[in-house]
């Protein structure tokens, strides 16, 4: 049984029309121990994505099927009480826009140590206090800081405060929501580190969510690119960015948009217009507009995610069309 | 700790400025409390100069300021002739009667006010915070007199049972301790609920509006996340954060808290500050007027000192800088 298995997903919010998807029909899974990556440019879905998984969607939002499947457990079908169990004991989530994500007028030690005694009474006060030093440490931040405010680290420190938070009660998986974002380069390389060596050492596995596929081919085992609400590519990391490589116009298109964190490239190639807004209706690939080489059924039909092989599977008319022809 | 000193200082040349700006004021205002004192009594000349001197209003403004300010730090605040008493004794009565009434109706304002405000910012859109803004709003614009009439009609005139007037029953022989508190206490529900019911309402909706501000921010999904219960999230986050801009509109309160307490004191005669005051204006009572004004600003300079330090306590980031 997979760890994570999320099956025809589709979450909407309201607007003025009724209302839209901005998960329109995703599949993923996470196996225990694997690192998936998640990319995709602002706006097409990621976030939400990530919070339907422990329930943490506003109100507003709406589950309007598929189910999410965690541990054999479905969480949109789990009540209030029953998502608070599985919350951070089992799913934490580094926010997007961490930098906010501590309050403000706590000490960050009693900040990490809240959920370790809230989800396990027979934890002792100083028990939960020593492993809350001992994250601090794994982090690399003195144990004498932990009864400093938020506003007394710098963006990457703190971003490493969140980091031990969502270690606190080691969880089977770790969602991070655009950890690296607001940070400088060297920042993001350190704290992208720290993150997988964090997550190898405890087992976990990880959702890593970037809109940087370069972040992710370093980091991540599997990849999965969103586009307009849908699953665009997915497969695992050596095959996308190495010996078969990206087959969707959209996957490939990105991988030149961003420079290398870590071998800064000298020339960025942006992906010329806007991705699609969700909440006007679209027939046929939502790409098809931006697309070097669509076809004109591009613009009529909605591709399927289609196997490729080698756990790869994108959903394109092009790449299926020459799949026929080599079959 | 040099910020407290710092702030202290801050806090003490306000007060000398204020002193100062209050002698001037009265000092400078047409209108000679000895001729006005004469005019009644058919003074000569010679009991006239007395007067002065015995008012401190002879010599130049300068020397007179300088005495006053000496007078002032030996707590002696002038002599009224209205009272035929030391001002010093007559504001001192009537600033512990104005404490007892402001104690009581803040305690409620404060606590009600902000438990109402959270109960109804955590249910924001549903009925029963709607219900909570409509009726703050309503008791928000009544004028605080006209609560206090009404509720003089209606516990004087119709329905009875509680006392309109004073802060005692008139003659009345006490056996005990308790039962002279009991009297006062009595005394005090009317003018406490009335000062209370309008105040309540801006503590109501200020809590409410600073609660749904920070329940939108990011920790405060943090805090969901982590698994824990609304109320805790509510309670243990966001009322901490909430609090600072409610102590924030608590300075303005303050200041507004003067002029209800003024209103209050004389629809049900409370003997305090505020009747003081009134009678005072009334009755040109110059050196009592004087001193009222002296203490109701260096009062109201000092809550908001004391605001001031609690929003230090409760907000980290703006701590003592070292
Ligand atoms: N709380 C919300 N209420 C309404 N619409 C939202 C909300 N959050 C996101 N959306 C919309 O849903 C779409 C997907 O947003 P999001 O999941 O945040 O994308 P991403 O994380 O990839 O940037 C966007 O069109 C966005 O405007
Ligand atoms: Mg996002």
């Amino acid at each position: 049984m997979s760890l994570l298995e999320i099956r025809d997903l589709h979450v909407s919010y309201p607007n003025r029309k009724g209302e839209f998807f901005a998960v329109d029909g995703v599949d993923l899974t996470i196996e225990q121990g694997e690192f998936v990556g998640l990319a995709g440019e602002s706006g097409c879905g990621k976030t939400t994505l990530a919070l339907s998984i422990p329930q943490l969607l506003p109100e507003h939002s709406r589950i309007a099927a598929g189910s999410i499947s965690f541990n054999g457990v479905d969480t949109t079908a789990l009540n209030e009480e029953g998502l608070r169990a599985i919350r951070w004991k089992e799913i934490s989530v580094i926010f997007q826009g961490a930098l906010n994500a501590l309050n403000p007028v706590q000490t960050i030690g009693s900040q990490i140590q809240e959920p370790i005694r809230i989800h396990d009474e027979s934890v002792s006060k100083k028990e939960a206090q020593d492993r809350t030093l001992e994250l601090l440490e794994a982090v690399g931040i003195p144990s004498h800081r932990a009864s400093d405010f938020p506003h007394q680290f710098s963006g990457g420190m703190r971003q490493r405060v969140m980091i031990a938070m969502a270690l606190s009660c080691m969880p089977k998986l770790v969602i991070a929501d655009e950890p690296i974002t607001a940070l400088d380069v060297m920042t993001q390389a350190q704290i992208l580190d720290l993150l997988r060596s964090l997550c190898d050492k405890y087992k976990l596995s990880m959702l890593l969510i970037s809109h940087d596929l370069s972040v992710l081919a370093q980091t991540c085992d599997r990849v999965a690119v969103m586009y307009a609400g849908k699953v665009a590519e997915q497969g695992p990391t050596s095959r996308v960015f190495g010996s078969v490589g990206a087959q969707h116009p959209y996957t490939q298109r990105l991988l030149r948009a961003y420079p290398n964190i870590r071998h800064e490239r000298k020339f960025i190639d942006g992906i010329p217009g806007y991705p699609p807004d969700l909440s006007t209706l679209q027939v046929g690939c939502r790409f098809a507009d931006r697309c070097d080489v669509a076809l004109s059924r591009c613009a009529t039909e909605v591709p399927d995610l289609i196997d490729i092989g080698g756990n790869q599977s994108v959903a394109c008319h092009l790449v299926s069309e020459n799949q026929v022809g080599v079959q | 700790m040099p910020f407290f000193l710092r702030r202290i200082a801050t806090l003490s040349s306000s007060i000398f400025a204020i002193v100062t700006f209050n002698f001037f004021l009265f000092h400078i205002i047409p209108g000679d409390p000895i001729r006005l004192i004469a005019r009644t009594q058919r003074l000569n000349t010679e009991a006239i100069a007395k007067l002065r001197t015995s008012f401190g209003l002879d010599g130049s403004l300068l020397s007179q300021y300088f005495r006053y300010l000496s007078k002032l730090l030996h707590g002696d605040l002038g002599y009224s002739f209205f009272y035929k008493e030391n001002v010093s004794g007559i504001v001192g009565r009537a600033l512990g009667n104005t404490f007892l009434l402001l104690t009581a109706s803040t305690l409620i304002v404060v606590t009600c006010g902000i438990a109402i405000g959270v109960f109804a910012g955590s249910r924001q859109g549903k009925k029963s915070d709607t219900a909570t803004v409509v009726s703050s709003l309503i008791l928000w614009s009544m004028p605080t007199f006209w609560v206090g009439m009404l509720l003089v009609f209606t516990f004087g005139v119709w329905v009875g049972g509680l006392p309109i007037s004073g802060i005692s029953t008139a003659n009345a022989l006490y056996s005990n301790w308790f039962q002279y508190a009991m009297d006062i206490g009595q005394h005090l529900i009317l003018p406490t609920v009335t000062l209370a019911i309008v105040d309540i309402a801006f503590f109501i909706i200020i809590t409410r509006t600073a609660l749904i501000e920070v329940m939108s921010e990011d920790y405060m999904l943090t805090a969901r996340g982590k698994g824990l219960s609304r109320r805790t999230i509510v309670w243990r986050h966001g009322f901490r954060n909430a609090m600072l801009p409610v102590l924030t509109a608590s300075a303005l309160y303050i200041s507004a808290l003067v002029g209800g307490a003024i209103q209050v004191e004389v629809v049900f005669s409370w003997p305090g500050m505020g009747l003081l005051m009134y009678n005072a204006v009334l009755a040109r009572d110059y050196s009592v007027l004087e001193a009222s004004f002296l203490l109701t600003t260096v009062a109201v300079l000092v809550a908001n000192f004391a605001a001031d330090m609690l929003y230090r306590v409760l907000d980290p980031r703006v701590a003592v800088s070292k």
